[in-house]
């Protein structure tokens, strides 16, 4: 309000012109907005309140068992206890260590990979049905593959989620180095820059789009494969903890432990993946792949 | 004059150049790979088995009436799940999205259940609906409805207002403005969607066989490995792959192509 009516200052008044008497008080009625800090909190916190008060709703209208649902505060005490003795931290570390492990492992493994493919054509157009089929088996599936060359341990697990997250990567790293027009790098070439030069400034910022895109599907499904090889191999873990209490029935701790992953899968999204994606396709995407 | 062959829009770049050779070459490289695997014994040979008995495998699963029972439970399911919760989402997606406030608020609800869409739920709906078959319904639909969900509101709110106002000048109604706006607009996106849900159902209906349920190709890989029948747990995983591929091809290859040529939108 306050720069607006600077702004209106600034302007040159002319008496008795037309307007002039009317910037007091229509427009400013007329152009209210809730702050932007309310209408944010409004967007963001708003959804999740009216979610709990629809939920607390619920159970006390109809009264289930709590074994089928909970109250919210039932979940949110356990959410507290499971904080203080200690149970939740171990478990989330465990889950987070996994993922962080994968992630800086197949992440730079699958662009790299995939631009080497994509360099050379034939390779790329052979190799392409192969890792779309590779890409389409579900990694739980190698589960069992995994759990008897790898042992019923650690390595399977993250080999598990390794499986489901590098493949979306290498994917799309290779189909961006392919939808970068070739005349582009011709033109490099053309002007005498080198190999180097075509990959540094053509083809990686061409992918990019493409590249942030398989990232963010590759977290997906390197999250839930995390998640479903934790419940079988059971050796702590988020998905350990939802398997653990539904064997003993104690339902409050599944949905505490629901809780957590969609908040932890929801602000890796939000804050990481989502941004990524948004300013590579801002700064080099045209039209997305 | 006249004779021109028509130009398809809607290719990937591999697709072009190589020609049938393409898919045999890819095999060709698979199954050396394959072989010099095993050449290098790395592998215990009964994990592992060699091209042939897994082929073989595969033959006995397509065969065996109890174990083909379990790929057409798999199938069968997945084609009534998909589709349902596909247009439950389609529906919700468009409702939330005509309303403009009422999208935006319930956005981020989408994008969390979103975020623990399919095996996360798996405990929860075995205390609802105990072990089998409608646990796996349930986490496999809850797997597809979110994300077609999402990507539809997405769809519908990026159209342009200025559309959907040019034709409410001209006097059109609102029906008309969804039909001949909002839906075209959303639809690549919805598509996105939909491609996306088809790989995310897919994953959580195997996942939730192989921790929950006695039937289905996932449970079938699974307890095929208790057996120590290597050739079936491979020749399942390779199937599980195929049925994945060969649905998406023949879902989304001709509907994107239609798309592209009716609204020219260059999707990939």
């Amino acid at each position: 309000m306050r720069t607006a009516s600077k702004m209106r200052a600034q302007q040159p008044q002319i008496p008795g012109a037309l307007g002039v008497p009317q910037t007091r008080s229509g427009p400013a009625v007329l152009a209210w907005r809730p702050r932007p800090l309310l209408s944010a909190l409004f967007y963001n916190v708003g959804p999740f309140a009216a979610l709990v008060a629809v939920w607390a709703l619920v159970v006390a209208l109809i009264h289930p068992s709590p074994a089928v649902l909970p109250s919210p505060l039932r979940v949110a005490e356990e959410v507290v206890f499971t904080l203080r003795s200690g149970v939740l931290p171990d478990y989330v570390q465990r889950s987070l260590a996994r993922l962080l492990l994968t992630a800086a492992a197949v992440i730079p493994l699958g662009v790299m990979a995939g631009l080497l493919v994509g360099l050379v054509r034939p390779a790329a157009a052979t190799l392409m049905p192969v890792f779309r089929y590779l890409t389409a088996i579900p990694a739980i599936a190698w589960l069992p593959v995994f759990l008897v060359t790898l042992g019923f341990n650690e390595t399977s697990i993250i080999a598990t989620a390794a499986y489901g997250f590098f493949f979306p990567v290498l994917f799309n790293t290779l189909v961006g180095v392919q939808t970068v027009p070739r005349v582009l790098r011709s033109a490099i070439r053309t002007l005498g820059g080198t190999g180097f030069h075509v990959i540094r400034d053509v083809l990686v910022p061409g992918a990019l789009p493409s590249i942030a895109a398989g990232m963010r599907l590759g977290f997906a499904y390197g999250w839930r494969a995390l998640i479903a090889a934790e419940m079988l191999v059971a050796q702590g873990g988020l998905g350990h903890l939802l398997f653990r209490a539904q064997s003993v029935g104690f339902t409050p701790r599944m949905v505490a432990g629901m809780a957590v992953i969609g908040t932890l899968a929801a602000a890796v999204d939000f804050f990481l993946m989502e941004p990524l994606e948004e300013r590579t396709v801002r700064r080099w995407g045209t039209v997305r792949p | 004059m006249g004779d021109r062959a028509p130009v398809s829009i809607a290719r990937l770049p591999a697709a072009s150049g190589m020609g049938l050779a393409g898919p045999f070459a890819a095999l060709g490289i698979v199954l050396a790979a394959w072989w010099i695997i095993i050449g290098l014994n790395v592998v215990p040979r009964a994990f592992l088995p060699t091209p042939i008995v897994v082929a073989k495998g595969v033959a006995e699963i397509l065969t065996t009436g109890g174990r083909l029972r379990d790929v057409r439970e798999s199938l069968l399911g997945f084609a009534v799940y998909y589709p349902l919760a596909a247009g439950l989402g389609i529906a919700v997606g468009l409702a939330l999205g005509l309303v403009s406030g009422l999208g935006r608020f319930m956005r981020p609800l989408l994008g969390f259940f979103n975020a623990i869409a399919g095996i996360a739920w798996l405990p929860l709906a075995m205390m609802w609906f105990g072990a089998g078959t409608p646990t796996v319904a349930f986490v496999t639909a809850n797997g597809v409805f979110f994300v077609v969900a999402v990507n539809t509101l997405t769809g519908v709110q990026s159209v342009p207002d200025i559309y959907a106002n040019g034709l409410a000048v001209l006097g059109a109604s609102r029906w008309r403005i969804v039909r001949d706006v909002l839906l075209p607009g959303a639809f690549p996106t919805i598509l996105t969607g939909l491609r996306l849900a088809l790989g995310f159902g897919w994953r959580a209906l195997v996942a939730a066989e192989m921790v929950a349920a006695a039937s289905g190709l996932g449970y079938l890989v699974y307890r095929s490995s208790y057996d120590f029948r290597f050739d079936i747990v491979w020749a399942g995983i390779l199937l599980l792959g195929f049925i994945s591929v060969t649905l998406d091809r023949l879902l989304f290859t001709p509907l994107e192509r239609w798309t592209v040529e009716r609204w020219g939108v260059v999707h990939r």
